[in-house]
């Protein structure tokens, strides 16, 4: 049962107080009741808590207004795990900006698998989306757990296949444990309660505010021994959280992609400052020391089905993972416009090709 | 005192005749009062008009009545005016003009010269020498002068139909109403020299059409489609929209030619026929949009609307409600550009003219005023507020953005829309390429042949485009063979396909097989109507 008092959770409820200040006024005052009733000058003169820190003591909610939230709490179904908790993860001890305390819903990663974050753009290509099912595919079967921040794109793309494969998956959110942003994530959310775990550092009711993402970003990496970017902006979220990577001391991959491809641009940045390179899911996994298991079942590039006709043939060459609209097909391959678009459609029922959106395609 | 009635040597005699009667020549032997028939029109719809004079004792003046509307009535004044400035005079008694059936409402102004030649045959100042049933119309102005009034084209048309076949009406309208044979117009220019001629018991020399309005003038537009480089799908689906009249949305980002491309289609639109040329008329004529250069419609109507266009001009609308833009455009193409940017009342509003091809609007007292709208409409619109959807590199908007845009458009309208084509922006390269391009009279030679299929198809029963093929029919229309069926199946589930598409399919692969000249639709033609299928809310979704 929690060992934690309503005192804990005042503590844990100052947001913008970093988590190793309040493990620090912890350790000061093991009993918070005296530390909560200090009036504004006894604080003051506290001398190793700095002068910004007091005024965000200060500033913090009063217990009256916490009382109720701490007392849904469990019926929210959240847990709160404070630093010196058992089940806290002890992989965060590692971390110099660890946090004070978590909340939890579901479980937490299990200790003797290896964990990987796997992030990236939010608006990801049909590449990224690919790339990350069929990476994520892998690591499960290799049995890795997959940690990331259920965003759109890349982040719940990832987490929904780890669901889905049968492995485990752990969201960890810049928001109150038991609200889900986004909104339209709420039935991944649901299945994280229940087949994964849900993890914040912020309390309950705490609303997804832009300045929580990069701190949240902290914890991702802090919870996994690898980060993988599979695709970033040249200014994204995602290599913020290869930055903490670094400072924690954890390994980044990133994946390649088209080089005129912005969504690339940031992970390509990354292997130029050194990252590591991702070639295959089996070289990935070799390298995270890993046993490979699955091989690839999607047709190589380059392959061409031989039961085409010659029309359908030399349409299907100029197609790729890439998405080629019906203009620029008709273009490289010099065929009426009308003859491109009723092969297509043959292609696209014999599940050969896809449609990305209207007379868009790409390979399946 | 005896007073015995003396039949003064100076007063004729009164003589009543029992037929039309003929006028003597001579002064003295006019005819008692004559009816006069004019006609008054509510939107496309007619009514004989029947003009009856009397005169009474009573305080001076001349009265109209027969449930007039304000500008009907003011025409008494007019015509006072009128006849005093064409140098005869009104003398001083209280006379009393009815328009009957009194109890039908009247607006317009077209009354004026019917009553006017009326009461001046009551007074004895004027014959009227007319040996068949004349329908007279036309607006007075105080100089005299018969001015042209709108809706002359359904009316010459009704009444021709009702078997009246002599007409008088203002000069100007004279062109419009030539387009009606079998009928002879006097033209009216002036009161004086009209009664003029009347006193010499002639009629004005009928009006003949110089046949200058000839249907063979080539359709000019701006923009021909050899000049669109590298949007060869996009024509391909103007082709198939004009061909069998389905309705197209255009979806690009900004600049990438949608507008141009939707400008350029009448260029390949074929004639009208001359049953659609008459019903076109009679609604520009309603409209007010006929002046003398152009009496006639002879090319398929274009109606650009601007985003910013109200329901009532969209619709039809107005105190005595006249043709909206979607009656404007019967008969020819309604583009609508940036169609998120409409408002929603106004597209929500187009739904039901899209069904039923007609418009009806209905004013208080139960005065219904029904349009035809058979249009063909092309859409235009951004796929994202950014522009860029679906291109995920290059667009910025968040999922909420996307998903608030594409509530923009209510299923039922998309449903509206038998096909989508994406617009793309053309690559440098592409527009230096000419290979494989289409020109305009390539379009419309194909569109031609398609329309020729379907009029002898569909002659005889109540459609006349493939797009209207209503359900219970399309297995009569649009069969299909076992491999059809096949690939249809296919397509319904790894397409997703509704109903509702499935049958738009099938007629846009029968325009497909029309313009093909094949009498049979093959798995080709039924592939390429796939391709170019409409869209719905799932656009947006991720």
């Amino acid at each position: 049962m929690s060992s934690h008092t309503i005192f804990d959770y005042w503590l844990a409820a100052i947001t913008d107080l970093p988590g190793h200040y309040k493990i620090k006024i912890k350790k000061h005052f093991p009993d918070l009741e005296e530390f909560c009733s200090l009036s504004s000058d006894e604080i003051s003169r506290i001398p190793w808590i700095t002068d910004p820190q007091k005024t965000m003591i200060n500033r913090a909610k009063p217990i009256s207004c916490l009382q109720r939230e701490y007392e849904q709490m469990e019926s929210l179904g959240v847990r709160m795990i404070t630093w010196q908790d058992p089940e806290y993860p002890q992989i965060l001890d590692t971390v110099h900006d660890q946090p004070f305390a978590v909340f939890v819903k579901g479980t937490l990663p299990p200790a003797e698998r290896k964990t990987v974050s796997v992030v990236g753009a939010r608006a990801c290509s049909p590449y990224g989306k690919k790339q990350t099912r069929e990476l994520t595919n892998n690591l499960v079967s290799a049995g890795f757990s997959i940690v990331s921040g259920m965003a759109s794109g890349v982040d719940g793309l990832a987490q929904q296949t780890a669901l889905d494969s049968g492995g485990y998956s752990l969201a960890v959110l810049g928001c109150g444990a038991n609200i889900c942003y986004p909104k339209h994530h709420k039935v991944l959310y649901d299945k994280l309660t229940e087949d994964g775990g849900i993890l914040s550092e912020y309390p309950l009711y705490e609303q997804p505010v832009k300045y929580h993402f990069p701190q949240r970003n902290r914890l991702i990496s802090a919870l996994s021994d690898a980060v993988i970017v599979i695709e970033a902006r040249e200014k994204s979220g995602s290599l913020i959280t290869a930055d903490f990577a670094l400072e924690q001391g954890r390994d980044i991959y990133a994946l390649p992609g088209p080089v005129d491809s912005p969504l690339s641009c940031g992970c390509h940045r990354l292997i130029a400052q050194g990252a590591r390179i991702i070639l295959s899911p089996e070289q990935l996994i070799r390298d995270l020391g890993g046993t490979a298991g699955i091989t690839k079942t999607a047709v190589e590039t380059g392959d061409i089905p031989g039961d085409l006709s010659e029309t359908e043939e030399s349409v299907y060459r100029y197609l790729s993972f890439t998405p080629v609209k019906l203009s620029e097909l008709e273009l490289m391959t010099g065929l009426d416009t009308s003859l491109v678009a009723r092969t297509l459609m043959g292609l696209q029922l014999r599940g050969l090709v896809s449609e990305l959106s209207r007379q868009c395609y790409i390979r399946v | 005192m005896n007073r015995r009635r003396v039949h003064s040597p100076h007063r004729p005699v009164p003589r009543i005749l029992t037929d039309h009667g003929r006028a003597a020549g001579t002064e003295g032997t006019f005819m008692s009062h004559q009816k006069i028939l004019t006609a008054s029109i509510q939107g496309l719809s007619v009514d004989m008009i029947e003009v009856e004079t009397d005169v009474t004792g009573g305080l001076p003046g001349i009265h109209l009545v027969g449930n007039l509307a304000g500008e009907v009535k003011e025409g008494a004044e007019r015509i006072r005016c009128a006849i005093r400035n064409s140098g005869m005079t009104i003398p001083p008694k209280k006379m009393i003009v009815n328009l009957s059936p009194a109890d039908r409402r009247k607006t317009g102004t077209g009354y004026d010269l019917a009553i006017a030649l009326s009461l001046l045959n009551k007074l004895d100042q004027c014959p009227l020498p007319f040996e068949d049933t004349f329908l007279i119309c036309g607006e007075l102005s105080l100089d005299g002068t018969v001015r042209p009034i709108r809706g002359i084209l359904p009316i010459v048309s009704f009444a021709r139909e009702k078997g009246i076949s002599h007409f008088m009406l203002p000069a100007a309208n004279c062109a419009e109403a030539s387009l009606i044979r079998d009928i002879k117009v006097c033209p009216a220019d002036k009161l004086t020299s009209l009664i003029e001629q009347l006193k010499t018991g002639n009629l004005p020399a009928p009006y003949v059409s110089d046949n200058s309005t000839a249907s063979d003038q080539p359709v000019s537009c701006a923009i021909d489609y050899a000049d669109i480089h590298g949007q060869e799908s996009v024509k391909r689906a103007v082709e198939i929209a004009a061909s069998g009249h389905h309705n197209l949305l255009m979806i690009g980002p900004p600049g990438c030619g949608k507008t141009m491309i939707a400008r350029a289609i009448p260029s390949i639109l074929p004639e009208l026929t001359d049953r659609e040329r008459l019903e076109v008329t009679k609604i520009y004529s309603i409209a007010g949009l006929l002046d003398g250069e152009h009496p006639a419609m002879l090319t398929r109507p274009f109606r650009d609307v601007h985003h910013t266009a109200t329901k009532a001009s969209v619709i039809g609308g107005g105190l005595y409600p006249l043709p909206g833009e979607i009656s404007l455009a019967n008969g020819g193409v309604l583009f609508l550009d940036e169609l998120a940017e409409f408002q929603k009342p106004v597209l929500e509003a187009l739904r039901e003219p899209l069904e039923d091809k007609r418009i009806r609007i209905t004013r208080s007292g139960n005065h219904i005023y029904e349009y035809p709208a058979d249009f063909v409409l092309v859409a235009a619109m951004n796929p994202c507020p950014c522009g860029n959807y679906p291109d995920r590199t290059r667009c910025q908007c968040t999922p909420t953005q996307l998903k608030s845009y594409g509530q923009k458009l209510s299923q039922p309208f998309l449903d509206r829309m038998d096909l989508c084509v994406t617009v793309d922006k053309v690559a440098y390269s592409d527009l230096a390429s000419h290979q494989n391009e289409r020109s305009s009279a390539q379009m419309r030679s194909s569109v031609a042949g398609a329309h020729q299929i379907q009029l002898s198809r569909y002659a005889g029963s109540s459609i006349s485009y493939n797009a209207q093929i209503p359900a219970r029919l399309l297995n009569k229309y649009c069969p299909i063979d076992g491999s059809g069926e096949r690939l249809l199946a296919e397509a319904y589930e790894r397409l997703s396909l509704s109903a509702r598409t499935y049958h738009k399919v099938l007629r846009v692969a029968r325009t497909i097989a029309d313009i093909d000249g094949q009498k049979t639709i093959s798995l080709e033609h039924l592939s390429e109507a796939l391709t170019y299928r409409g869209i719905d809310r799932h656009f947006w979704d991720e």
